[in-house]
């Protein structure tokens, strides 16, 4: 399995992420750098192609109310069989040029809806 | 001795005389006189336009107005009404691909879900003819088990994709007709090859239901009269209707056209680029599924040394056909080389399904893939060739090709793409991104090989914008069908209503059916073949 940050931290991370500690530090919040953008646009555009199904409360509930800050790379390991699921079904959405599952969706949109985005 | 003779030399206002007079010498055209020869109970005529090559003379004859649907090829890129034939001995098979593979029982079916569909014959009655099909066209066993074919390949047997989707095996060799027929053609007892004649008028007796000779010109001023007890016309998709439409000095409306349908249902499949099939992260040996296809030593049913390539088509199932209420769809890929970056390769972005699949069980994306779709078209009535007021350097009018479009096909593309990424994506393969149109495999029509190159352009197109591409597949416009009230030509190929004049190749085809035709096609003609055989004993 691989998820969390991708192996290879860019220079433009590194300051994101010297700039959220230092954020964090100074007034108590912190915007951090996104270690997954893809999975943002894609849950922007979830988002967008159905709002009501991307609703915060709504997409917590169908994703088993995961802790705060769960990242996308555990969610999808959490709902792996959900997602095979999906496809087995055809329970997929296509958004923008990507065809996937509507719980890879779901997923992103939770992702992009975090509290600490940029 | 079979005779070959350059029209050009000959006297004008001669005439030729044979049992069979045959149209066309493409793939059709070619296959039905030498089957008749090899009888040798008849003798033919073969009537071939072109010469050896492609002639600046010549070629200009394939001029025809396109007035319909723009006709596009890869990459959407604009072509030439010239551009989509060869006028030369061997037609199609001088400028195609190779690919084939046999048409599936329910391509013959009528479907509910899809208008005007239906074959008069059964499956079986040409899958009769696909081993000699094979043995024509140089091609490998007739087999089409993709887990036989990948273990012949050397390659890893096919992939589980679950029961709406299947490996359909291609078999390709560009075997170049017409060419490579002329030593028999030259030592064939009872067989006549006149070429750089171009048919340009049916005589039909004054009772309209017979057909009395042909007229042949040459573009140097040569004209000969062709006299036979029966006439077979191959000439495809668009230069049939032209000549049935155009000799209309007995029949105002044309030949076979008391019902309005010569022309009609004229179809090609519709080619869509991908620009990214898969990202893969599976570590399985895909490369069956490599267009360029491996190579593969082997004989034609009859035993004849020859080597093919081969390769696996994800298509859709029967199931999913039925189930969904959809035509025959597949897709082709080409595997990036290794460490290929996908940006760089398709000219789209590909982060999001590159994060997904990164933060997925399985892993990052190693192998990428672009690909081509190929959709069997909604037949369309409308959808025809006809006579252009434009007229050639014979007089004859230009067919004037209307080609239209289905709404509900690009509801099919989507329909089929959603299948394809939800069986891929459930079989642990990858994910399929479809930024239709941006790129294209480049498959080079002249030499008949891939040439594995990816071409990027900017513009995607979503599938709500997508303009199809040609497959070069001129099919439809003398459909088969039980009844005149129908089809332009009868089960056996007759033109309904003439009792000597039949039509071979793709314009027979009431659908376009799924895949290549060009199999298909030379399992017709034996078909035609052996009747005109069985009419004459």
């Amino acid at each position: 399995m691989i998820s969390g940050p991708p192996a290879t931290i860019t220079r433009r991370h590194a300051i994101g992420a010297a700039v959220g500690v230092g954020s964090l530090l100074a007034v108590g919040a912190c915007v951090v750098p996104d270690s997954w953008p893809g999975i943002t646009v894609i849950g922007d555009n979830y988002r967008a192609a159905a709002p009501a199904d991307a609703e915060l409360s709504v997409l917590q509930s169908n994703l088993g109310h995961p802790a705060p800050g769960t990242t996308p790379g555990s969610l999808l390991t959490a709902h792996a069989p959900a997602v095979t699921s999906d496809y087995l079904a055809g329970r997929v959405v296509w958004l923008s040029t990507c065809v996937i599952s509507i719980t890879e969706a779901r997923i992103a949109a939770l992702w992009a809806l975090r509290p600490d985005r940029a | 001795m079979g005779i070959i003779i350059d029209a050009r030399a000959e006297p004008t206002g001669s005439s030729r005389h044979a049992d069979i007079c045959v149209i066309g010498g493409g793939p059709a055209g070619t296959t039905v006189p030498l089957e008749l020869a090899r009888a040798g109970t008849a003798t033919v005529l073969l009537v071939e336009s072109g010469g050896w090559w492609p002639e600046p003379e010549t070629e200009p004859l394939n001029t025809a107005e396109l007035v319909g649907q723009p006709i596009t090829g890869a990459f959407n890129a604009p072509l030439s009404s010239e551009s989509l034939r060869v006028r030369a001995f061997g037609g199609g098979t001088r400028h195609w691909g190779g690919y084939c593979h046999p048409l599936e029982p329910i391509d013959l079916e009528h479907r509910a879900y899809l208008s005007a569909t239906g074959w008069p014959i059964s499956h079986a009655e040409i899958a009769a003819w696909y081993p000699a099909a094979h043995d024509r066209l140089l091609l490998g066993p007739y087999n089409y088990d993709p887990t036989s074919l990948a273990g012949m390949v050397g390659a890893q047997p096919p992939l589980d994709l679950g029961p709406n989707l299947t490996t359909a095996i291609v078999q390709r060799r560009a075997t170049r007709l017409g060419w490579e027929d002329l030593p028999e053609i030259g030592a064939g007892p009872g067989i006549s090859l006149l070429y750089h004649a171009n048919v340009t008028h049916l005589q039909l007796h004054p009772s309209g239901g017979h057909v009395v000779s042909a007229t042949a010109r040459t573009t140097t001023g040569v004209q000969i009269e062709l006299t036979a007890d029966r006439f077979v016309i191959a000439t495809g998709g668009w230069e049939t209707p032209r000549l049935l439409l155009s000799s209309n000095d007995v029949r105002p409306a044309g030949i076979g056209n008391d019902h309005d349908l010569v022309g009609r249902y004229y179809a090609d499949h519709l080619g869509i680029s991908l620009a990214l099939g898969l990202l893969v992260p599976a570590p399985e040996d895909l490369s069956l599924y490599d267009v360029t296809g491996l190579p593969l030593t082997t004989a034609t049913p009859s035993g004849t040394p020859t080597q093919v390539h081969a390769f696996g088509a994800i298509g859709l199932s029967e199931t999913a056909r039925r189930d969904h209420d959809l035509p025959s769809v597949h897709v082709e890929l080409l595997l990036e080389p290794a460490g290929a970056l996908p940006e760089q390769a398709t000219g789209a972005s590909v982060s999001g399904l590159q994060d997904l699949l990164r933060a997925s069980p399985g892993g990052a994306a190693r192998t990428i893939a672009t690909g081509r779709v190929f959709v069997e078209p909604v037949p369309r009535h409308d959808s025809r060739v006809r006579l252009s007021p434009s007229t050639d350097l014979f007089g004859m009018p230009l067919a004037q090709v209307d080609w239209r479009v289905d709404p509900l096909d690009l509801a099919h593309l989507t329909s089929s793409m959603e299948i394809v990424a939800a069986g891929i994506s459930a079989a642990g393969v990858g994910r399929l991104q479809a930024p239709f149109g941006a790129v294209g495999v480049i498959d080079n029509p002249v030499s008949g090989r891939v040439a594995g190159n990816v071409r990027v352009v900017p513009q995607t197109n979503t599938p709500a914008n997508v303009l199809f591409e040609t497959t070069y597949h001129h099919l439809g416009t003398t459909r088969m069908a039980d009844s005149a009230t129908d089809g332009v030509t009868d089960p056996d190929g007759k033109v309904h209503g003439v009792d000597n004049l039949f039509v071979a190749g793709s314009s027979v085809f009431p659908t376009a059916a799924g895949y290549y035709p060009t199999l298909t096609i030379v399992a017709l003609a034996f078909r035609l073949a052996h009747h005109l055989l069985e009419e004459s004993t």
